[in-house]
């Protein structure tokens, strides 16, 4: 699996907008599954990055994990305020992967209460996803052009610039 | 998607003037809230993949468009699969404001008098290599939690 840290390492530039965008939106994304009839679906969703994963986390049962759960494959986007995107947006793209490992579960939860106040200390999760990241891009603007950043597994990052 | 669904949603998708005449106030909640902020538009890669981008949807009377870069993947997968979904762009994951999605099928448009029509529709001058494409509809929904108030008839479907 191509955890978020491991992401981190291989796409410094894609992974920093990211989280710049992460945490000016309050971790809201646009999340994007897969319906069971082929169509897409688009679902607002707050991931959280955590020792080294970004946790999946939301409403259990929801029609997007549902649509993880026949087919795990999803693209996460940054939340958009600007158009002309100014402070620039980001793109993540893998599947979603049950990390059935409890003590990361409680810590995650201990974390969670201790930033949020909100309440999940001695749940149990199933599934509790993380992603596995398989490819990410950001776009920003620098002057009149749109910079785009590319990341695939093994391959670093490519920029391409666009007038 | 089966190709018999794929013909389905090619036979039923209706242009949005189509769908406002049927439910209109339907069709009002979702020209308001993909007008709030950017849009998102999620389409289906080569591989089956889905990928979700930011869109400034633009509605005339008779249909909802989008500029695309000629080179946009968002209109290569359109081109290829047709199918799409589209949601709102939101506040919080709460639902604050109420939620709007709608799916359908997509189309290149060439004729010059529409493009010119929607280049008079946009808030912003398009520039003059864009390409323009149609979202007909095949289903709409609209979702909301308390906050605002919802039209009557929640989903339709072409």
């Amino acid at each position: 699996m191509l955890s978020w840290s491991h992401f981190v390492a291989e796409a410094p530039h894609v992974a920093e907008v990211f989280e710049r965008r992460h945490r000016a939106t309050k971790n809201l994304c646009l999340l994007a599954t897969l319906r069971s009839d082929g169509f897409p679906r688009i679902s607002p969703m707050e991931p959280r990055i955590f020792d080294g994963h970004l946790v999946m986390v939301g409403m259990p049962g929801t029609t997007k994990f549902q649509d993880l759960a026949r087919d795990p494959r999803f693209c996460l986007h940054t939340a958009t305020e600007d158009p002309y995107v100014g402070d620039g947006d980001a793109k993540l793209w893998g599947s979603a992967v049950d990390l059935e490992e409890k003590d990361f579960h409680q810590r995650f939860v201990e974390d969670l209460f201790a930033e949020s106040g909100f309440d999940l200390r001695g749940r149990e999760f199933d599934p509790f996803y993380v992603a596995d990241l398989e490819g990410a891009s950001s776009i920003e603007l620098e002057g009149n052009q749109l910079k785009i950043t590319v990341w695939k597994p093994g391959q670093g990052e490519r920029v391409v610039y666009k007038s | 998607m089966t190709e018999a669904a794929a013909s389905t949603v090619e036979d039923l998708a209706v242009a949005w003037g189509e769908f406002a005449a049927q439910e209109p106030e339907l069709a009002a909640f979702g020209e308001r809230l993909l007008g709030v902020r950017p849009a998102y538009l999620a389409t289906i890669t080569p591989s089956g993949r889905p990928r979700v981008h930011p869109v400034t949807p633009v509605f005339t009377e008779s249909g909802l468009y989008l500029f695309m870069e000629p080179t946009s993947p968002k209109g290569r997968d359109i081109d290829q699969r047709g199918w799409y979904s589209l949601h709102n762009g939101v506040p919080d994951n709460a639902g604050t404001g109420g939620e709007f999605s709608m799916s359908g099928r997509g189309r290149a448009v060439d004729s010059p008098d529409v493009r010119e029509s929607v280049a008079e529709a946009a808030r912003y001058e398009p520039a003059s290599h864009y390409v323009l494409y149609e979202l007909l509809v095949s289903e709409a929904r609209a979702r909301g939690y308390g906050d605002t108030p919802l039209p009557e008839r929640r989903r339709w479907k072409a």
